[in-house]
């Protein structure tokens, strides 16, 4: 029961954790051929092996069965043969598929070396490229070189590594209506408000008081404008955040209540054990779930009661903290025994709560309350209304509503458009409180710069950096 | 060597040039046209204005000449946008135009190591692989031979003018181009345009009912443009407003087709921010009046300038025309508008330290540059004559950032973009604008004049002593607490009972009041030093903000990028981008950032690489 499935930790870092060791390389260094596998670890019928660098297909080529072939090869074309080991012998049977510079995802020469699934093949075909010279890629050093070479811009990789990391098929709607451009458009849109406004100022401040006009009150509207559509957008952030990331749905609930049969129904299949006896989950347990596209990661709870078992209190007290931690928390109540000043206590101390009256099918159920969903754990019953209810508490009601809406995914963006934002306001109170329009036009451009960072008009080093750092291997 | 500095022209980026590098210890010889020509004023007779009043006194901060000529030769001052904030503000004066001249003409014959010599420049000598610039050739023949050389050649080079159906081959009316060194260069391969810019008429003051016209007075307390002046104090003269009307207009759009702007007998870009009252009547056709400054030439002169009204229909046209404003129906035209043609040099040819990257050795500042305007050209030939005298010691440029000068702006400005139209200052192409104030030009060059070499002992002096004043004023304030008594006198007070005056300033109501009146102490000092302080620490947080809003292009800026970097090797920049960076050959990544068409990836490309490179 301890064996809590944990399906968010990172790739398993073992596959490519020796070609890092020992190694001061960088990512400056792009002459380096570099390869790394390209798909989630695990057992699969197809793994991907991706390589990279200017000498990447002649190097590959020493250790395949057919080089000559593999060195012909043009762009976009396959060549089959088998990846030989360091005494020789082959390891896999390969599908190499050539990528010649600059038409490839790096835009350096690149091979996509198709190997059959499974972590120890594929840790032999790694082994073979790191004999004939190739370095682990470090993560996100594939973008890098797409990045450093040209191919794609700032925002762009980004949303790469947010696609790469994406776990349900919505999460990829909407990173990659980032990668083509939405974002940007919602940006351009607030942008040119701002842009307008400076050039008002900029009127102001270029002509003499006897020529150009002094009221700079007329912009109000378009800064408060602009700045709304900052904060909507920064806002958007926790749907983004939702997509990207997963959100932790909680199911609390006094003991017995049929949390752990909730649990189960929601997964369809019989993960947690369920038992008439109350206190049956001591521990808490987790499960990812594809919550109408919204990848959630589903935790039971221990059941909420004085206890006097030492165990079973530091689960409930775990339980509680899991509770306070979840982005949304759905609390059941046994429809038999009806609502006990426990659950009023809950109830009002997370008043976001989702509440489920479970156990109707039973006949001695209460009527369902006002403001709770009727659920039956055994039947089935009010599944798909629990499921809506948990969507909207986690979208804050901002239902997704496919592509048409830009969001953004990661914090950085959020905390660029915070301070635009931010200094939005500033211009707004300097201007009602009588400022200079050369106080104002200061604001302006600050918030201007601000929202140059997320389109990457604004770049900094340090952004570059902590970009790159954030991505996984083998992108 | 005959000289180690040769400047041509002596207009106001020459005079400049020369004076700058004849006061580092270089022998220099300015060869203009006519020494009686030196500093003539071509268009309106005033000095200053909004971000070019700035220029001044960074020319003045660095130990340039223009600030002293001015406050010599002063008929009217004004601060210019009182009411709106610090950074806007800025000081205009109107000048007597023929003894601003005289001055100007003197300071340069007075100079040590400096002579004028009357000819006019044809060509240049260049080294045998023409790499270098060993001299000039001039009308008369002569070769005179140099180690540098600066070309100011103003509106003169190939100038052209046009008065309707009139042309003639000159700089300004009545005064010959220089023929000759515009063809030269462009033989040589320098990317030479042509550009036009115009002036309005002049018309006699006594034939004028000026007792019809608006009147506009000075500031009755005059603020010197040079920080070696305590006071600016001289004879006063007022300007006086008129309008036009629709007679005016009407009488402009009959003849329109007789101006050579619109017959196409121009082909040079003009100012967009000075058009002529032509271009102002077709364009705006729905104002039914167009603003007219009437300001005098000088003491001694009975002519009238007409700022507003540059004109190069023909003289009849003018003269009709002008008579349609109230006051003017028996005006008599003196000297009649017009348009000039002339030769200029795209600045993206120069680095910023305005030395041709074509031949070594050479420097182009002012109107040969692209600009238009006294100061801006002033303000190039400071930097110029400096340069080519730094040049010659082995000594690395001065180059100007964006962030502690216009000059810096105007500089980085035209030899990135290059000059497409006639470049003028203007106040929101600074991003440091609120730390550009003009009254802080001295805290922000003179440091460096003096490290060049060219502020003067008493200049330096005068520095290091306003600025223990402005520390003991800035104590003082300070030390000044606002108490329950202050508060019972003016209730503005009572929010800052207990904080020190410095605090109090901040709130605008209290920034608004008389100073002295409240700290009687600070009555002792200049005004426009307390002013300072007051202005330093009322706006200190928006400076502030204006800081870190910068800070990244600063550290662009300072990241170096060598002139022969190869491009070409860097993959990923745009065939586009390369063909541009190379044309451009920037100095630093934050002044590749600024040119046109390449992109902010490139930029962070380029960051990478040269990261890579360390
Ligand atoms: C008709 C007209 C209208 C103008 N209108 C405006 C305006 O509206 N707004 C504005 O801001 N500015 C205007 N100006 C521009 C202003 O006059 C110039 O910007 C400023 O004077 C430029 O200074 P400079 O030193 O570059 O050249 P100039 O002041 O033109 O001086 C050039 C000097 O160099 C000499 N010279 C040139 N070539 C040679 C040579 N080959 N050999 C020897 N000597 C040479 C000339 O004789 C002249 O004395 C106007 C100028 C003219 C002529
Ligand atoms: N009739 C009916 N019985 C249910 C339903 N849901 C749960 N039960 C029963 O209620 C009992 C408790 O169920 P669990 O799911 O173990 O309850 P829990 O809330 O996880 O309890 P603890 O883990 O002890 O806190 C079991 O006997 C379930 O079979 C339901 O919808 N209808
Ligand atoms: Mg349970």
């Amino acid at each position: 029961m301890s064996s809590a499935v944990r399906a968010f930790e990172p790739l398993p870092p073992r596959l490519f954790a020796r070609y890092r060791s020992g190694m001061a390389k960088g990512y400056l260094d792009v002459e380096d051929d570099i390869a790394a596998l390209a798909t989630p670890p695990g057992t699969g019928a197809l793994a991907v092996v991706r390589a990279t660098g200017p000498g990447s297909v002649d190097r590959l080529a020493r250790a395949f069965s057919r080089p000559d072939a593999l060195r012909a090869a043009a762009g976009y074309t396959a060549a089959y043969g088998r990846m030989l080991g360091a005494d020789g012998r082959a390891v896999d049977e390969v599908v190499a598929l050539v990528f010649r510079a600059p038409a490839s995802y790096t835009g350096q020469d690149c091979v996509d070396v198709m190997c059959h699934g499974g972590q120890a093949t594929v840790a032999d075909v790694l082994d073979a490229l790191e004999v004939v010279g190739f370095r682990g890629a470090l993560p996100g050093e594939f973008t890098f070189r797409a990045f450093y070479n040209g191919k794609m811009d700032l925002s762009r990789a980004e949303a790469v590594s947010e696609l790469v990391s994406a776990r349900t098929s919505e999460a990829r709607a909407d990173a990659f209506s980032r990668l083509s451009g939405g974002l940007s458009r919602e940006l351009s849109a607030i942008k040119a408000m701002l842009v307008r406004a400076a050039a008002a100022f900029a009127l102001r401040l270029d002509y003499g008081e006897d020529e150009s006009p002094e009221d700079i009150v007329a912009e109000l509207p378009i800064l408060t404008k602009a700045r709304a559509a900052c904060e909507d957008l920064a806002d958007s952030y926790t749907v983004g955040r939702v997509l990207r990331d997963g959100a932790v749905v909680a199911l609390a609930g006094r003991t017995n209540a049929g949390k752990s049969s909730l649990f189960n129904r929601l997964l369809k299949e019989e993960r947690a054990i369920v038992s008439s006896a109350p206190g049956t989950t001591r521990d808490y347990l987790e499960a990812e779930l594809d919550l109408g596209g919204l990848p959630v990661r589903l935790v039971d709870t221990a059941g909420v009661r004085d206890s006097v078992d030492p165990v079973e209190a530091e689960g409930v007290r775990r339980s509680l903290l899991v509770a306070d931690g979840a982005d949304a928390v759905v609390y059941v109540v046994d429809a038999t025994v009806g609502l006990s000043a426990e659950d009023q206590a809950f109830l009002a101390a997370n008043p976001g709560a989702v509440m489920a009256w479970n156990k109707v099918d039973a006949p001695e159920a209460g009527p369902v309350p006002a403001g709770w969903i009727g659920v039956s754990a055994a039947t089935g019953f009010g599944e798909s209304g629990l499921a809506a209810s948990i969507r909207s508490s986690l979208l804050g009601g901002r239902e997704s509503d496919g592509a048409a809406t830009a969001r953004i995914g990661t914090a950085r963006h959020r905390d660029a458009l915070i301070r635009a934002g931010s200094s939005l306001g500033d211009a707004i109170a300097a201007i009602e409180s009588g400022e200079p329009v050369d106080m104002a036009a200061v604001d302006v451009a600050t918030a201007l710069e601000a929202l140059g960072e997320i389109t990457g008009e604004t770049t900094s080093e340090d952004i570059l950096e902590s970009l790159f750092s954030n991505f996984c291997v083998g992108k | 060597m005959d000289y180690d500095v040769i400047v041509v022209g002596g207009g106001h980026a020459g005079i400049e040039a020369a004076l700058a590098a004849a006061r580092l210890g270089r022998s220099t010889l300015l060869v203009t046209q006519n020494p009686d020509a030196i500093g003539r004023m071509s268009c309106n007779p005033a000095i200053g204005g909004l971000s070019k009043g700035n220029l001044v006194r960074e020319v003045d901060a660095l130990g340039g000449q223009m600030g002293l000529l001015i406050d010599a030769t002063t008929i009217q001052y004004r601060l210019l946008n009182r009411s709106r904030g610090p950074a806007v503000q800025a000081p205009r004066a109107q000048a007597d135009k023929s003894a601003y001249a005289a001055a100007a003409r003197s300071s340069v014959e007075g100079q040590r190591g400096l002579r004028v010599y009357m000819d006019a420049v044809t060509g240049l000598v260049a080294s045998a692989d023409g790499a270098r610039v060993e001299g000039v050739i001039t009308e008369r023949g002569r070769r005179i031979g140099a180690r540098a050389v600066v070309i100011a050649s103003g509106t003169f080079m190939e100038g052209r003018i046009f008065i309707g159906e009139h042309r003639a081959a000159a700089g300004r009316l009545g005064e010959p181009a220089a023929l000759g060194l515009g063809s030269w260069l462009r033989a040589a391969g320098f990317p030479v345009g042509r550009m036009k810019t115009g002036t309005p008429a002049r018309v006699k003051a006594s034939s004028v009912d000026l007792g019809a016209l608006e009147l506009q007075a000075g500031d009755p307390d005059r603020k010197p443009f040079s920080f070696l002046n305590d006071e600016a104090t001289g004879p006063e003269l007022p300007c006086r407003i008129t309008y036009t009307n629709e007679r005016t207009h009407a009488i402009i759009r009959a003849n329109i087709g007789r101006s050579p702007l619109f017959s196409g007998d121009i082909t040079g870009k003009g100012p967009r921010y000075c058009p002529s009252i032509e271009d102002k009547v077709v364009k705006f056709p729905d104002r039914d009046r167009h603003q007219i400054f009437v300001e005098p030439e000088g003491l001694y002169t009975d002519e009238l300038y007409l700022n507003g009204l540059s004109s190069s229909l023909p003289e009849e046209v003018q003269d009709e025309f002008i008579r349609t404003m109230p006051g003017f129906d028996e005006a008599f035209m003196v000297r009649p508008g017009y348009a000039v043609e002339y030769d200029y040099v795209d600045p993206v040819d120069l680095y910023a330290s305005l030395e041709s990257k074509r031949m070594a050795g050479l420097y182009m500042a002012g109107q040969t540059n692209g600009t238009s305007g006294y100061e801006e050209a002033a303000a190039q030939g400071i930097v110029a004559g400096i340069n080519a005298a730094l040049a010659i010691a082995g000594e690395p440029p001065l180059i100007l950032s964006r962030a502690e000068s216009y000059i810096g702006v105007m500089i980085d400005d035209i030899v990135t973009l290059g000059a497409k139209e006639p470049y003028r200052m203007f106040t929101s192409r600074a991003e440091r604008r609120l730390a550009l104030r003009h009254d802080t030009a001295d805290r922000r060059l003179t440091p460096v004049g003096m490290r060049v070499g060219l502020a003067s002992t008493e200049r330096a002096e005068r520095f290091g002593r306003k600025l223990e004043a402005m520390d003991a004023i800035r104590a003082l304030l300070g030390a000044r607490r606002i108490s329950q008594e202050d508060a019972a006198r003016d209730p503005v007070f009572a929010p800052h009972v207990g904080e020190g005056l410095s605090r109090a300033l901040r709130d605008p109501r209290v920034a608004e009041m008389d100073v002295e009146a409240i700290e009687p102490g600070a009555g002792a000092y200049p005004e426009e030093w307390v002013t300072g302080v007051i202005l330093d620490l009322r706006y200190e947080g928006y400076v502030a903000k204006e800081g870190r809003l910068s800070a990244r292009l600063g550290k662009l800026d300072a990241t170096r990028l060598a002139a022969d970097f190869d491009y070409s090797t860097v993959p990923g920049l745009s065939s586009e981008s390369v063909e541009k960076l190379l044309a451009c050959r920037p100095l630093s990544l934050g002044q590749a950032s600024r040119i046109p068409g390449v992109r902010p990836s490139d930029v962070a490309l380029l960051a990478v690489r040269i990261a890579a490179r360390r």
